[in-house]
């Protein structure tokens, strides 16, 4: 048997190591997370910057096009506002005291595959947040957490979410650097308990030449609901790594997202579902907004294990191209073991439709307002079913993109 | 109002030559019927007068109030004045039924140099509108047109033409589809409408929609031309005798 070993070679993949050697001992919780952060670089270094060889990112080289690597920077993390039923620690504070607990909650990252991106996150994170959303409260107003990468350098942040059984609760995080630049990634881990109702908003604005590797580790429990979504706006290169598992029947996820993307900007999303228990309800809506010669990739797998009996999954991908030289890659998987099960999934491409456009433009509204709404109307999808403001909020984002895009 | 002389249109995907010279003249608070066998090309010449871009006109005019309709977006000819009622009207999800509405009226306000409406105007202007034509405040408040049934869809057409008061309206066999109850409820609508600066080109397959929108003046349609033209009693005489006449003499 032939065991490839695969080396860190590019130079690139070489300032990693000799960063992770040179900061390790001075990151923040180095005593307890540091075997942790060994490990995880570990596991990196093993197989390096993954390329398109790699199943997970064949359409996304990160050795390809990560070609260099900016210097460490200091990583602004936005603390929530203080309200009734949430509890908010730093990741300093956190570690300072309750360490072991937390080295924990990072070890137990779920993706439901091998990320060596989150493990470089995992490595190199010294900034963050811990917020706990208690038993049984309603959270009134969302709860706003920030996770600035530093313009030109690199950071890496991660929170730890964790809302306790029967609460309800919108958590909304805003990752990247919009000034530009910054490469690194933020990573949320968020374990919903049993019958808790959880919205989960990322908004992605890592600026014109970011780099961002973020992810989502999320596992819910028995009877709970968790509304996902993932809008991404800027960002040179974004790749999303998300794992969602059922550890208690009878729960609902609703995951959606938006990529808006022109310019040579690429955007990825890689999903994977596992409904390990059964009864569990699964909805995928991922869509992109594509001009120019941006990229989108959507990859969703719904693996069904044989006791998930009753799992209903639909996973579906659609992209809008404003232009001709766009291209969107949608590669969806089921993988299913139970025999009572109901999935599908769907995928579409394609531009604004002619006939709805001149139906617009036949009243009188002009072709370019006519392409906004309808654009707009395309990518609101993912806001439906949102609280009134949120959903606002959101389309907001979109129409702003959408303002600058249109010709 | 409408001059149209010798107007050639082709599919401008492959180039099938659909109007072979119209010739049609249509004077101010006129009403105009144009009958004819399927594929004669009377849709082809709603669609070509609203400036929809899968046909190409390769010779002849259209003037529109003395302009050059022809050089026209299809956004140009709705705020200069021509609304086509859609045979098939389309169903846009997303899109609010009253935000298009507001959107349509106040982007031609917009071109005609008018400030936009208020909100109450328009909500007023609208309630005001769809009470007649009996368009429910919850069909108003659906994506445009989707889940509509065929009578609303065309009702609904008519409200965006009493809301937009064109002053040439274009009806493309807006009686398709139609029980006689929502053909009444429509004609109604189609008539309030008629007045001394208002033309109409009623575009039709049958007979029926022109007992309640009675024409001034019946033209048949044949082979992508127009072979005959008549009053009203026209209409009746078609209904009897059948289009093979006019087929055959074209």
């Amino acid at each position: 048997m032939n065991v490839q070993v695969q080396r860190v070679e590019t130079p690139a993949e070489l300032k990693l190591a000799s960063q992770f050697a040179e900061r390790k001992d001075a990151l923040v919780g180095a005593d307890t997370l540091g075997a942790g952060r060994a490990a995880a670089f570990a596991r990196f270094e093993a197989v390096g910057l993954p390329h398109r060889r790699v199943e997970e990112f064949k359409y996304t080289d990160m050795r390809a096009r990560l070609r260099e690597v900016a210097d460490a920077g200091e990583t602004q993390v936005t603390l929530p506002d203080a309200q009734g039923g949430v509890r908010v620690t730093s990741l300093a504070e956190a570690l300072a005291s309750d360490g072991a607990a937390i080295a924990e909650r990072i070890a137990e990252r779920f993706t439901g595959f091998d990320s060596p991106l989150l493990d470089l996150n995992e490595a190199f994170a010294s900034a963050g947040a811990v917020i706990d959303i208690a038993a049984g409260a309603n959270v009134a107003e969302p709860v706003r957490a920030g996770f600035a990468h530093p313009a030109g350098k690199r950071g890496d942040s991660v929170a730890l979410y964790s809302v306790g059984s029967g609460a309800s609760v919108t958590l909304i995080e805003k990752a990247g650097s919009a000034d530009g630049g910054a490469q690194g990634g933020h990573v949320s881990h968020v374990d919903v308990a049993d019958g808790a109702k959880v919205t989960f908003i990322r908004h992605v604005d890592a600026g014109a030449q970011g780099v961002h590797s973020g992810g989502l580790a999320v596992t819910v429990g028995a009877n709970a609901t968790f509304d996902l979504l993932l809008v991404v706006s800027t960002g040179e290169l974004v790749r999303t790594d998300i794992g969602l598992r059922f550890v208690g029947g009878d729960a609902v996820a609703n995951l959606r997202g938006l990529h808006l993307a022109g310019s040579t900007r690429h955007v990825d999303t890689t999903l994977f579902v596992d409904h390990a228990e059964p009864g569990c309800v699964s909805r995928e809506l991922f869509k992109s907004v594509l001009d120019d010669r941006a990229r989108s990739v959507f990859q969703g797998k719904i693996l069904v294990r044989q006791k998930a009996q009753k799992t209903d999954g639909k996973m579906m991908a659609q992209a809008l191209m404003l232009s001709d030289d766009a291209e969107a890659d949608s590669k969806p998987e089921l993988e299913i073991y139970a025999d009572d099960v109901q999935c599908g999934h769907g995928s579409t491409t394609g531009r604004v439709d002619d006939t709805l456009l001149f139906y617009l433009m036949a009243r009188g509204i002009p072709k370019r307002e006519a392409t906004r709404m309808l654009v707009s109307a395309f990518a609101g999808e993912v806001f439906d079913d949102l609280d009134e403001a949120v959903a606002e909020e959101f389309s907001a984002v979109a129409e702003e993109w959408l303002e600058r895009h249109l010709a | 109002m409408l001059e149209i002389r010798n107007l050639h249109a082709r599919i401008a995907e492959d180039g099938t030559e659909i109007l072979k010279g119209v010739d049609l003249t249509i004077e101010a608070g006129k009403v105009h019927a144009i009958m004819g066998p399927n594929g004669s090309g009377k849709s082809t010449l709603s669609n070509v007068l609203a400036g929809k871009d899968d046909y190409e006109v390769t010779e002849g005019s259209v003037l529109f109030k003395g302009e050059d309709l022809l050089e026209m977006e299809p956004d140009e000819r709705a705020a200069a004045g021509i609304f086509l009622a859609f045979q098939y009207p389309v169903e846009i999800p997303g899109v609010a039924t009253m935000t298009f509405l507001k959107a349509a009226m106040n982007a031609q306000r917009k071109a005609r140099g008018q400030n936009e409406l208020t909100t109450p105007d328009f909500m007023r202007l609208v309630k005001e509108a769809s009470g007649k034509l009996q368009v429910s405040q919850e069909m108003l408040r659906r994506p445009l047109n989707v889940g509509f049934s065929g009578g609303e869809k065309k009702r609904n057409e008519i409200l965006q033409m009493t809301l937009l008061q064109p002053s040439l309206c274009i009806l493309d066999e807006t009686d398709s589809g139609l029980d006689i109850d929502a053909l009444r409820l429509v004609a109604e609508g189609v008539n309030a409408l008629r007045g001394p600066e208002r033309s109409m080109l009623v575009i039709t397959h049958y007979q029926r929609l022109l007992e309640y929108i009675v024409p001034d003046v019946v033209h048949v349609m044949s082979k992508g031309r127009i072979v005959k033209t008549g009053g009203k009693e026209l209409a009746l005489e078609l209904e009897k005798s059948g289009y093979a006449e006019f087929v055959d003499a074209a």
